[in-house]
C-alpha cells in the first residue's frame, strides 16, 4: 500500500476504485442540494423554493413549447453572435496581423472596445434599436470581438517573415499563402480564443437578453425575477447553469484539451 | 472529443429552430387573430402586462370585434419604461401604452410619438399598517417606500408636500419587491399603484389606505380628483398613414371605456389571458373600486396634460417663453 492510499484504504476498506469514481460525480450536486435546502429552512420558502418545488417547476416547463421556444431564441442569439464576430475577427484580423502599423493603430480602439462593459452596450443598443433579438447577438459580437481579433491578429503577426517572403519570391497564389501558411500558423491561437470565447458568449447573451429581449431565456429571468416568482427564477436559473456546463465540459474542455499538446499529457495518466 | 459532437448537433439544431422563431415571430407573441376575413393594416401595440385599467378599453374593444375591421393587430410587451423608451426612440411599433411623462420626454428627444388619448387617470394610493399614520402630514419624518422607480407620484408627492417635501424619504423599490417587504411587515407604509394596491390590501393584515394621491392633487389645484398619468400614443408616420383609421381606432376606445364604465364584470373580463399570470381578473374587477375607466382624446385634455407634465417633468416641456408658462412640445398631441 502506497503511504497516500493510506487514509482512503484504512477507513473505507472495501471501497473500490468504482465507488470512489461515483462519489466523485455525485459529491458536487449532493452539496448543492443540501446548502439549498438549508438556505430554504433559513431564509423561508418564499425566498428560496425547496429543490423539490423547483424540479416540479423544471418538469412542468420542459413539457410546453415556450421552454423549448425560449432555450432555441437564446442559442440562436448566441450562435450568430458569436458567429459574427469570429468572421469580423477573420477578415480584420488577418490583414491587421500582415500590416503591423495598422495593427498598433487598431489596438488601443479595440483595447477600449474590449473593456467596456457589456452594459454600456446594452443601454446604447436600446436606444439605437429597441428591444429585440438585435440587442444580445449584437452585444455578444462587441463582448468577444476583441478577444477573436487580437488573438487573429497577433497570430498572424508572429508567423516567420521569411516564409511570406519566399511565397513572394516563387509567385505562389494568395489561396495557397492563405491556406499553406497563414491558416495552420494561426489555427492553434485562433482555437484557444474561439473556446474562451464561448464560454462568455452564454453568460452575455443571457445578460443582454434580461436587459433587452423581450423573450430568450435571460427575458424569461427577468419576469420571474419581476414577478418575484421565485421557482420560475430558479427553473430558469437552472435552465442557463445546465446548458453552461454542456458548453464548458462538452464543448470548451475538449476543444482546450485537443490544443494541448501531447509532451503536457501526465506520462503515468 | 466524443462528448463535443452530440452536444455540438444539438446545439445547432436548437439554433436553427431559434432562427427559424426569430425570423417568423420577430421574437416576440405572433399576431392576434383576427375575426375578420379581410386584411386591414397591421398595427404593432407595444404594451405592458402590469398596466391594467388604462388598456382595458382596447382589449375590449378588440374582443368585441370593432378594432378588426380597422387594423390586423400585432401585440408586442416592453418590460419595464427604459424598453419603451428604446421602442419610442426607435421608433418601433405604431401604437404604444405608457406614461404620459415618458411619451413627452421621448417627443422631446425626437421620437415619431404623439399622445392619442388618455385612459390612466387614477392609480396612486398611500396604504399603511400603521395605525398612526392617517393623513400625508403623519408621515413626516418617516421613510416612505414606493414603486415603481421612476414613479410619476413621487413628483406629485412632493408637490402636494410643497415645503415639508424634505420631511418625508422616498426609497424606490420593484413593484413586487415592495410587496414582499410589506407581506413580511417589514414596510408598514408605501406609496404603491392599482392593481398592486388591492394585491395587498387583500394579503396584508390591516393594510388601509390612507390617502389617494389624485383626491390630494384634484383638491389642491381645484380640479377634478384625477390625473392624465397614462394613454395611447401613435406614431407619427402610422398616423400619417391612416389618419382616417386612428380616428376610428379612437372612437372605439372612447366608446369601449363608456360601456366598461358601467360594468365591473365586463371590464375584468376584457383583460386577454396573456396578461392573467401578472395579475388576475378579480384584482382587476376589485381594484376597479378606486380606478376609473375613462378615455379621453388628447387635444381635449390639452391643459390638464400639461399642468400635470408641468408637475412630473417640466424638462419634457417646451422651453419656457419669457414670463409664460412652460408649453406641451409641438406635434405631442394628436389634434
Amino acid at each position: 500500500m502506497a503511504p497516500g492510499n493510506f487514509p482512503r484504504a484504512f477507513l473505507f476498506p472495501e471501497i473500490d476504485r468504482n465507488h470512489v469514481k461515483f462519489a466523485r460525480y455525485i459529491a458536487a450536486p449532493v452539496i448543492v442540494v443540501v446548502v439549498w435546502l438549508l438556505a430554504s429552512h433559513a431564509f423561508g420558502e418564499r425566498l428560496v423554493p425547496p429543490p423539490g418545488r423547483v424540479v416540479v417547476e423544471l418538469t412542468d416547463m420542459a413539457g410546453t413549447a415556450q421552454l423549448w421556444r425560449h432555450l432555441s431564441l437564446t442559442v440562436f442569439r448566441g450562435t450568430a453572435g458569436l458567429a459574427l464576430a469570429t468572421l469580423m475577427a477573420i477578415v480584420i484580423g488577418v490583414p491587421c496581423g500582415l500590416l503591423p502599423r495598422v495593427m498598433h493603430a487598431l489596438s488601443p480602439l479595440v483595447t477600449a472596445v474590449q473593456v467596456c462593459p457589456p452594459i454600456i452596450w446594452i443601454s446604447l443598443l436600446l436606444v439605437w434599436v429597441g428591444l429585440g433579438t438585435a440587442v444580445p447577438i449584437l452585444v455578444v459580437v462587441v463582448a468577444v470581438f476583441p478577444v477573436l481579433f487580437l488573438s487573429i491578429a497577433h497570430a498572424v503577426m508572429s508567423l516567420n517573415r521569411e516564409l511570406f517572403e519566399m511565397a513572394s519570391i516563387y509567385h505562389v497564389p494568395p489561396k495557397r499563402v492563405l491556406t499553406g501558411i497563414i491558416i495552420p500558423g494561426v489555427a492553434q491561437h485562433a482555437l484557444g480564443a474561439f473556446s474562451f470565447a464561448l464560454g462568455i458568449t452564454w453568460k452575455v447573451t443571457a445578460t443582454a437578453e434580461f436587459f433587452g429581449a423581450e423573450s430568450g431565456v435571460g427575458a424569461r429571468l427577468y419576469w420571474a425575477y419581476r414577478n418575484l416568482d421565485m421557482s420560475r427564477l430558479f427553473a430558469w436559473a437552472i435552465v442557463l447553469v445546465i446548458i453552461g456546463m454542456a458548453l464548458e465540459m462538452g464543448l470548451i474542455h475538449p476543444l482546450r484539451d485537443s490544443l494541448q499538446p501531447a509532451s503536457a499529457e501526465p506520462s503515468d495518466a | 472529443m466524443k462528448t463535443a459532437i452530440p452536444i455540438a448537433c444539438c446545439l445547432t439544431a436548437l439554433a436553427v429552430v431559434g432562427a427559424w422563431v426569430a425570423l417568423k415571430e420577430g421574437g416576440s407573441q405572433a399576431p392576434l387573430p383576427s375575426t375578420n376575413g379581410n386584411a386591414p393594416p397591421a398595427l404593432v401595440f407595444y404594451t405592458n402586462p402590469g398596466a391594467t385599467t388604462p388598456q382595458l378599453p382596447f382589449w375590449a374593444a378588440k374582443a368585441a370585434g370593432h378594432l378588426d375591421d380597422i387594423f390586423t393587430i400585432e401585440v408586442r410587451t416592453w418590460k419595464n419604461v427604459v424598453d419603451l423608451q428604446g421602442a419610442l426612440l426607435a421608433g418601433k411599433g405604431d401604437l404604444w401604452l405608457g406614461h404620459l411623462e415618458g411619451f413627452a420626454r421621448a417627443r422631446r428627444m425626437g421620437a415619431p410619438v404623439r399622445i392619442l388619448a388618455v385612459s390612466g387617470w387614477r392609480k396612486m394610493n398611500i396604504v399603511s399598517t400603521d395605525p398612526a399614520i392617517r393623513s400625508l402630514e403623519d408621515l413626516a419624518g418617516t421613510v416612505l417606500p414606493y414603486a415603481p422607480v421612476g414613479s410619476p407620484g413621487v413628483p406629485v408627492l412632493e408637490f402636494l408636500l410643497g415645503t415639508r417635501k424634505d420631511d418625508i424619504q422616498l426609497r424606490p423599490h420593484e413593484p413586487k419587491q415592495l410587496a414582499l417587504l410589506m407581506l413580511q411587515g417589514k414596510a408598514r407604509s408605501a406609496l404603491l399603484p392599482e392593481p398592486l394596491v388591492t394585491t395587498l390590501l387583500r394579503k396584508v393584515d390591516g393594510l388601509r389606505v390612507v390617502e389617494n394621491l389624485e383626491e390630494l392633487y384634484g383638491r389642491q389645484t381645484g380640479g377634478l380628483p384625477r390625473m392624465p398619468l397614462a394613454g395611447f400614443a401613435v406614431n407619427d408616420a402610422f398616423l400619417a398613414r391612416h389618419p382616417a383609421r386612428v380616428s376610428q381606432l379612437l372612437a372605439c376606445l372612447t366608446a369601449a371605456a363608456g360601456a366598461l364604465a358601467i360594468s365591473p364584470d365586463a371590464a375584468a373580463a376584457a383583460m386577454p389571458e396573456m396578461f392573467t399570470p401578472f395579475v388576475s381578473r378579480d384584482i382587476v374587477r376589485e381594484s376597479l373600486t378606486r380606478d376609473v375607466i375613462l378615455v379621453e382624446p388628447a387635444s381635449k385634455v390639452a391643459e390638464e396634460i400639461r399642468q400635470f407634465l408641468a408637475l412630473v417633468a417640466p424638462d419634457a416641456l417646451a422651453e419656457e417663453e419669457p414670463g409664460g408658462a412652460r408649453q406641451l412640445p409641438p406635434g405631442l398631441l394628436v389634434p
